[in-house]
């Protein structure tokens, strides 16, 4: 039966190919899609844990809290695995002066390490490499009408700290929303805490080297670990998925939006193979009466049909799949981007990668077979029904 | 007890309004080994009662027994099974599955019943040596003559050691010298292995060679003759 159907398929080598070919470019397609997706998708949660921190840790309730003395806490000392590395951030309120010109500004302490992730946001200057220099945004820059190398003095009375503070700017940053861009301050975290809170954070952040992007457990371990620890002193530990909980809601939600962007392409790729079977089928009629008149079973024929329609999926299948896996191992090295210039710079103000890298998981190939598999079943599903209920000396006399 | 047998049978087509009566009570027993020729004019039901007889077609009344199996009763799975066991059948055209070799079309019953391929291989190439054609097993039907075609078609009913070949037509497509070798080995084949043969047809030339002719007319058996 097996070499019956594939003979029945070679007898139409140009139907074949072209229904063939429509079957492995959706393949093809679909791999690609989903190794590239899989790809802007680690790029982008890359960058939101490389901001955020493997864990981070501040106030309990922080997010109804407003003032600063509420949200900043005392660093405890964090019992972690070897090589962890803890970030403190001191975020607060603060009117920036230049000259006769003030600006309402959100006050960022950074470590270090924290300025070195800014470092793709620059647009202009350096990053500050000592106490009394600061990085500003591009909008409040211009609002203050300062550049670099001019003194801003920021001013936060009624705190803990001395309340005022004199900055050279060294650095000016660009960032997506100019909103931000035109309230943004960051300063070291040690100026920042003479200004506002001596020796306070409002957020500490851990990030453990040698942990997976998507690898939940071993966070989760060591929240709880430190959850022991820290929620009798009025502080919270969260993922950086639980921190942002807007983007943690798009993980499952993509791999159900992938699954149907995949399946929609196969669908049409049904539609077209289903064309061909059924032509197939009335150029056959006689045929299909002989073999039922010589003894083949309905649910013999129906073997038969099901068979074409595997067979031609199933090579045409495996064929987009080896293209695409090629097509995605080169991805995998790491893909620029064929977009225009305007629409990349777009992608570095976000902080996103130029070259992205394309992943694909035992999971995206099932999913990929299964659909291939099911429009081979679902396709073949009604000519299938129809050829098993010719009569054989009806289906005989027929002219096609 | 009769391999064939028709009692009362008719056979109503209806379609578009229109009902055509093909067959008006026929009765006919046809016994083991015999070699019978159903003749008669276009139009006289000879076609329509083989086919009742093959079980490709249930009659709208009466009874079709195939080996004492009432055939009309039984499904259309199982009506299925029972040609594909017991009966051999040859077309007036259109006999070839045109992707299989003759070997692979001549094996085609046996491969349905699931005989192992060297013995059904064995078993075709033995029918299609007895018809002639041993040298152009490996040929495809659009590669041969019609009459090499039909002694095919012949080769795999026999392979398949049926109990009876039920032919329709069998020499209309071929000239006369080609229809008549085509009857001769036929009639060779029920000689030597004791095949039952059923033979619908109008052609007179093929009546000396038969040994019984059954008379068909207005979808009535009208007479009969043994020879």
């Amino acid at each position: 039966m097996l070499r019956l159907a594939w003979r029945n398929l070679l007898r139409t080598p140009g139907r074949s190919l072209t229904t063939g070919g429509v079957v492995a470019l959706v393949t093809f397609l679909s791999v690609v899609l989903l190794s590239f997706y899989a790809g802007a998708m680690d790029a982008f949660f890359g960058l939101l844990l490389e901001r955020t921190g493997h864990l981070v840790v501040r106030v309990e309730g922080y997010r109804e809290k407003q003032a600063l003395e509420d949200l900043a806490f005392s660093p405890p000392d964090l019992s972690l695995p070897q090589g962890a590395r803890v970030e403190g951030v001191l975020e607060g309120a603060a009117l920036a002066i230049a000259g006769e010109r003030s600006r309402p500004v959100a006050l960022t302490g950074l470590s270090r390490e924290g300025f070195s992730r800014q470092r793709n946001l620059l647009k202009a200057g350096r990053l500050p490499e000592a106490s009394g220099e600061a990085l500003l945004g591009e909008a409040l820059a211009r609002a203050l009408r300062v550049g670099l190398g001019d003194e801003v003095v920021a001013y936060a009375p009624g705190g803990e700290g001395i309340g005022v503070f004199a900055f050279r700017v060294v650095g000016l940053v660009d960032l997506p929303e100019s909103h931000l861009e035109a309230r943004t301050l960051l300063v070291p975290l040690e100026d920042a805490q003479t200004l506002l809170a001596p020796g306070r954070v409002t957020r500490l952040e851990v990030r453990l080297p040698g942990v997976g992007l998507y690898e939940e457990a071993p966070l989760l371990a060591l929240k709880a670990s430190l959850q022991e620890d820290l929620v009798p002193r009025g502080l919270v530990v969260k993922t950086w998925l639980e921190a942002n909980p807007g983007y943690a809601a798009i993980l499952p939600l993509y791999r159900v939006v992938m699954g149907v962007y995949v399946g929609f392409f196969f669908l049409l790729a049904g539609l077209i193979l289903l064309n061909a079977l059924y032509l197939s089928l009335v150029e056959r009629v006689r045929e299909f009466g002989l073999l039922s008149a010589l003894g083949l079973s309905g649910r013999g024929v129906m073997a038969l049909v099901f068979w074409e329609s595997l067979l031609l999926v199933g090579v045409f299948a495996l064929l987009g799949l080896g293209v695409g896996l090629f097509a995605h191992l080169e991805m995998a090295d790491g893909f620029r981007m064929p977009l225009p210039q305007w629409i990349l710079e777009q992608y570095r103000e976000f902080g996103l990668p130029e070259v992205l890298y394309g992943r694909l998981g035992l999971s995206d190939l099932l999913l990929v077979l299964g659909y291939a598999l099911g429009v081979g079943v679902l396709a073949a599903l009604w000519p299938a029904w129809l050829a098993s209920r010719l009569e054989p000396v009806e289906a005989m006399r027929y002219v096609p | 007890m009769p391999v064939l047998e028709a009692r009362g049978v008719r056979k109503v087509y209806r379609g578009d309004g229109v009902e055509t009566e093909a067959l008006r009570g026929v009765d006919l027993a046809v016994e083991r080994g015999e070699f019978t020729a159903l003749v008669g004019p276009s139009g006289s039901g000879k076609s329509t009662l083989l086919h009742l007889l093959a079980g490709l077609d249930v009659p709208t009344e009466g009874e079709v027994f195939l080996d004492g199996v009432r055939v009309d009763r039984l499904s259309r799975a199982a009506r299925a099974r029972l040609r594909l066991e017991k009966v051999g059948l040859v077309f007036q055209a259109y006999n070839l599955l045109p992707v299989l070799t003759a070997l692979e079309n001549a094996a085609f019953v046996l491969e349905l019943r699931g005989v192992p391929r060297r013995e059904r291989e064995e078993k075709a190439l033995a029918a299609l040596a007895a018809l002639g054609l041993k040298d152009k097993a490996h040929r495809y039907p659009r590669q041969l003559s019609g009459g090499e075609q039909q002694r095919v078609a012949v080769a795999r009913a026999l392979a398949a050691e049926p109990l009876v070949v039920l032919a329709d037509e069998p020499t209309a497509n071929l000239d006369s010298r080609s229809g008549l070798a085509l009857v001769e080995r036929m009639k060779a084949l029920n000689r030597e292995l004791g095949v039952t043969f059923l033979l619908a047809t109008h052609d007179p030339r093929l009546l000396e060679h038969v040994g019984r002719i059954v008379r068909m007319e207005d979808g009535r058996v009208v007479g009969e003759e043994r020879l």
